[in-house]
């Protein structure tokens, strides 16, 4: 705007333009009408005092004829005398006869300087006869006085003439150009306020191109107005829009509160009945009441499931689900979510049988989601295990490499193949193609006969389809059912990989001396958690709500607090922040959320508001007394099988399927070595290998408590070695991913992967033991 | 080159062609206005060219010099200034007697004679019927150098007892015209003029009439004493084959005749006897 004003200081104004211009143009033609009046004035002045002083000597030749014939020079100085006396202005005289003889000479007094005489002559010529002539000097300057007399005259008329045009130009164009334009300047500034304008109409006088402006100033202004108006309607649309809007997120924050409320609602007294059933359980029952216990339990979590189907459904429907993008073993994964359910196929007397691909055909550290992975097989696996009334649950993982896509040296995309193959009822052709429907199920007879919501297909579809894959169905009615999905998968590194808790990883006991505080509002679930930790021998105090919590924690030394989030007065998230502030250690004393809320985002909001770290109700005994031991730094490695005396050959008899039978002792190499040498000979060779292997462990296991890794490597490849020649695969694959974790230099993970190598062994001697004791035949 | 070469040629003829232009001078006295004088010969002049041209194989060109007396003239004419002259038979005795080598080319012929007349003039109410009447009163003459204007008129007024004392007054008025001019207005009592004039005059209507007339030879045309004899042979014929009547009629003559001294010896006489006029009449008559 200070620009266009200083633009605009800088201008001329049109009047001034218009006058200079005229003023220019007024002196170029008044110089222009000066020269050309001096020259025609100069011809005309001229030419007519030519043709005067040429009839002034033919009268003069006319009457000195005679005077000359005879050349009568006293008549002729006569002539000459009146001659000059009569004309002043004529200069001087000469007269010549035919032979240029000057015969008369004769000139004015006074002196006339030479540029300002002009000579004319005559011939006295008489009967085709010449006699002589007349030569007649004229002093020009009256002639040149006369001259600019008339130029001077002609210019200040001309001058006059252009300076009376300029004014009256000067004035048209004020009148006609600039009085309109200044009239739609002021227009046009003012519809810049955006106010209702009249039409703008010039003068009669105005042009008819500044009529057509002053029109087009005009549609402006009502354009303007008009846009003005629509702004001023789309400002209030829009507000309207931001009001409803609001009100939407309103809502779904409302449904959301609702679903949370829920949630928690649901599952906190379902925390309380499932705890007190499982402290109910550790009670001396009789077989019957250990049933029904039991059958609650069993409800309870069915329940629980339910409720959790129906969140995931509802945060899939408001697009709320968010795959996370971490690393994580794949193998392990597989491994989890078959053992998690290998006890229910147990019971059913079902084989569960696990076929992975060995890495590296299939990845063993991918990215991806582990949480919707392991959801989706084991809602697969479940499925299964409910629609098999006897037979097999084969679970397969494959991999397809994508060669094409390879991102980075370390990272390429890949294509997991699952399947979950039952030999169960299957399903009707007709029922395949809805199958991952919402609220579908194969047959109303199974509603009636296995629980559900009939959301786990859909849920399973939504989540392959947002890991960008898909996931078939392949029944055949009194056959069984194979469920296959493939999505696609990234391979990550070791490093990238950080599962929490796995059931390889040795189970942490708090303790005895850990001092906790649980801040809990509900009297059941106080009931419970206390009985839980008091169970395993931790020493609890109870507090109703944050508030207490704080004054709790002022007052006495605490090791960690386990702390709800919603209670009465003040809330978990509250009081954590409030202890945070507190000073010294106890501001930064580890603080557990025990919460309902399993909604995503909520363990980011606990962490942000302080939180070290979560629980989720209902409250698992094993999760809760390794997440206490973790933080509290006074674990103590309780693994029963590393408590079990280690050199023991016979172990407590385990769980353990058919299948994972086969991954501690693998049969196929058992016949091999019978083939390769002698059905007798294999029992001497397996005793020995058995004998040799525990010494290794023995040495494995010094080597850990000494943390000499370079032992630990040695003994363990050694191991691993003869472990795959005699069967035992499982001990085989421990063995090798420890000296692998050595060699890579990874020496804690290594050591803490031993345990779980000792305690695989055992179990890996046990079995084969057990199978020598058996026997052998060549086939 | 060619062009050259023309160029050279047409101006080495040119240069010839003037070198041998023949140029004369033909000389007259103003026995009239000097425009009226070279209105009366330009045209025989012209024709004079011509004819010479021809006769002498040459260019002649002829212009024409008015004297403005008499005498200057004369002495144009006797000191060769002029290269031929016509003048009257007065100033040609003159002349001849100042330089005798000038040759009579021609004379004018006067409808085909060597005279014409002079005339004595009165009002035309006069009462004066002979000269011997004008004795005691006042007579007009013309020029001093003319023959009919004082010569011849003299002689005839000497000869029939009018003198110059016996006139109550007598002025020379220079030209005929004047002369008749002033008789006609009554300013002089008788004069001498002419008779051309005295018949131009009489058909304006100027109010004069004859009392007597008397003999005059026409006008010869002198060569001067300078003018080759060449050019003096072919002028003198170029003269008395001229017949051109337009180039005649402002000089209102007829043609030439060839002419001797001896035709002016009536004029000489004349002349040398104009003494007598201013004589006192006891002289005269003792003279004779």
């Amino acid at each position: 705007m200070r620009k266009s004003k200083k633009i605009l200081h800088s201008r001329w104004p049109l009047l001034l333009q218009v006058t200079l211009s005229l003023s220019v143009v007024l002196i170029l033609v008044s110089l222009l009408t000066a020269y050309l009046t001096f020259h025609i004035v100069s011809d005309f002045e001229f030419n007519r005092a030519k043709e005067k002083n040429i009839s002034s000597l033919s009268l003069l030749s006319a009457t000195a004829i005679d005077a000359v014939i005879t050349e009568d020079i006293p008549l002729l100085n006569t002539i000459a005398t009146q001659t000059l006396k009569q004309s002043p202005q004529i200069h001087s005289l000469i007269i010549e006869n035919e032979q240029g003889k000057r015969m008369v000479q004769q000139s004015q007094n006074d002196i006339t300087p030479d540029n300002m005489l002009r000579t004319y002559s005559h011939s006295i010529i008489f009967e085709n006869e010449n006699f002589g002539s007349i030569i007649m000097q004229m002093d020009i300057r009256p002639i040149k006085k006369q001259i600019n007399n008339q130029v001077t005259r002609v210019q200040i008329f001309v001058i006059s003439i252009l300076l009376t045009l300029t004014a009256l130009i000067v004035i048209l164009i004020h009148w006609l150009t600039i009085r309109p334009i200044r009239i739609i300047i002021r227009y046009l500034n003012s519809i810049s306020e955006s106010q209702q304008q009249l039409p703008l109409r010039l003068s009669i006088s105005a042009s008819r191109e500044l009529e057509l402006l002053a029109s087009s100033a005009s549609e402006l202004s009502e354009m303007m107005l008009q846009r003005y108006q629509r702004e001023k309607e789309l400002l209030q649309t829009r507000e309207e829009l931001i009001e409803a809007h609001n009100e939407a997120l309103s809502a779904s924050r409302a449904k959301s509160g609702f679903l949370a409320a829920m949630s928690h609602e649901i599952r906190t007294p379902m925390n309380a009945v499932l705890g007190i059933l499982g402290l109910l359980r550790d009670t001396a029952l009789d077989k019957h009441q250990k049933q029904l216990v039991r059958t609650g339990r069993d409800s309870g979590e069915l329940l629980l499931t339910i409720i959790n189907d129906i969140l995931d459904f509802s945060k899939m429907e408001a697009d709320k689900l968010q795959l996370e993008q971490s690393g994580f073993d794949l193998h392990r994964l597989l491994t989890h979510s078959a053992e998690l359910l290998r006890h229910q196929a147990d019971r059913k007397g079902l084989a569960l049988i696990l076929r992975l691909e060995p890495v590296p055909d299939l990845p063993r550290y991918v990215k991806g989601d582990p949480d919707r992975l392991r959801q989706i097989l084991i809602n697969l696996i479940n499925n299964a295990i409910k629609f098999t009334p006897n037979g097999t649950i084969t679970i397969s993982a494959s991999a397809t490499t994508l060669n094409y896509d390879k991102l980075t040296a370390n990272e390429e995309t890949f294509i997991l193949s699952c399947s979950v193959q039952d030999t169960g009822i299957g399903i009707p052709e007709d029922l395949q193609y809805s199958l991952f429907e919402e609220f579908t199920m194969a047959d109303q007879s199974h509603s009636r006969n296995h629980e559900g919501t009939g959301l786990g297909l859909a849920i399973c579809k939504r989540l392959v389809t947002l890991m960008d894959g898909n996931i078939e169905c392949c029944s055949e009615l009194g056959k069984g059912s194979n469920f296959v999905f493939a999505i696609e998968l990234k391979t990550a590194t070791e490093e990238e990989c950080s599962d929490r808790f796995s059931i390889d990883e040795p189970q942490l006991i708090p303790d005895s001396n850990t001092r906790i505080l649980l801040a809990e509002d509900n009297p059941a679930n106080q009931m419970v958690i206390k009985n839980i930790l008091e169970y395993a021998g931790l020493q609890v105090d109870i507090v109703a709500n944050g508030r207490e919590a704080v004054e709790a924690i002022r007052s006495l030394p605490y090791d960690i607090i386990l702390m709800d989030i919603s209670m009465p007065e003040m809330d978990g998230m509250t009081a954590t922040r409030e202890i945070r502030k507190l000073p010294g250690e106890k501001g930064k004393l580890a603080i557990v959320a025990l919460t309902a809320h399993a909604l995503s985002g909520d363990r980011e909001r606990f962490i942000q508001a302080g939180m070290d770290d979560y629980l989720s109700k209902p409250i698992d005994k094993k999760a809760t007394l390794h997440c206490i031991a973790s933080w509290t730094n006074k674990k103590i490695n309780k693994n029963p099988e590393m408590t079990a005396p280690i050199n023991q050959n016979e172990a407590p008899a385990s769980d353990i399927s058919k299948d994972e039978q086969y991954e501690y002792v693998d049969e196929q190499v058992l016949q091999q070595l019978i083939h390769d040498t002698d059905a007798e000979i294999v029992p001497e060779l397996l005793t020995l290998y058995i004998v040799d292997a525990k010494k290794r462990s023995q040495l494995i296991k010094r080597a850990f408590e000494e943390k000499d890794i370079r032992t630990l490597e040695f003994e363990s490849h050694t191991l691993g070695s003869s472990a795959a020649a005699h069967g035992n695969e499982k001990l085989h694959r421990q063995s090798r991913a420890i000296e692998h974790l050595c060699q890579e230099g990874n020496h804690q993970q290594a050591l803490q992967q031993t345990a779980t190598l000792l305690s695989i062994a055992d179990e890996s001697f046990r079995l084969l033991t057990l199978r020598v004791n058996k026997g052998f035949n060549n086939e | 080159m060619k062009l050259i070469i023309t160029s050279l040629l047409l101006f080495s003829l040119m240069t010839t062609a003037a070198q041998s232009e023949i140029k004369l001078k033909f000389g007259v006295y103003t026995s009239d206005k000097p425009t009226t004088m070279v209105k009366m010969f330009r045209p025989l002049l012209d024709t004079l060219e011509n004819n010479l041209s021809i006769k002498l194989k040459q260019p002649v060109s002829i212009s024409l010099q008015v004297a403005r007396t008499y005498d200057q003239g004369i002495e144009d004419l006797v000191k060769g200034n002029v290269d031929f002259a016509r003048m009257g038979p007065a100033s040609y005795i003159t002349s001849k007697k100042l330089n005798p080598d000038l040759k009579l080319l021609a004379m004018e012929s006067k409808k085909g004679r060597k005279i014409f007349y002079g005339i004595i003039c009165v009002q035309e109410n006069s009462p004066f019927q002979s000269i011997k009447e004008l004795k005691g009163h006042s007579f007009a003459f013309g020029n001093q150098r003319s023959t009919i204007g004082r010569y011849l008129s003299q002689h005839l007024l000497s000869t029939e007892g009018v003198h110059a004392n016996n006139l109550s007054n007598y002025k020379y008025l220079k030209r005929h015209d004047r002369v008749g001019y002033a008789v006609g207005t009554g300013q002089f009592d008788a004069g001498a003029l002419k008779e051309g004039t005295f018949k131009k005059l009489v058909k304006k209507g100027v109010k004069i009439r004859e009392l007597t007339r008397f003999p005059n030879v026409t006008k010869p045309w002198i060569a001067s004493s300078k003018m080759s004899h060449e050019n003096m042979l072919a002028l003198k014929g170029a003269l008395l084959s001229i017949t051109d009547k337009n180039a005649l009629k402002p000089l209102k003559k007829q043609g030439f005749l060839s002419a001797q001294d001896s035709d002016y010896a009536v004029i000489r006489k004349s002349m040398l006897n104009n003494n007598d006029f201013f004589k006192p009449d006891e002289t005269l008559s003792n003279n004779r």
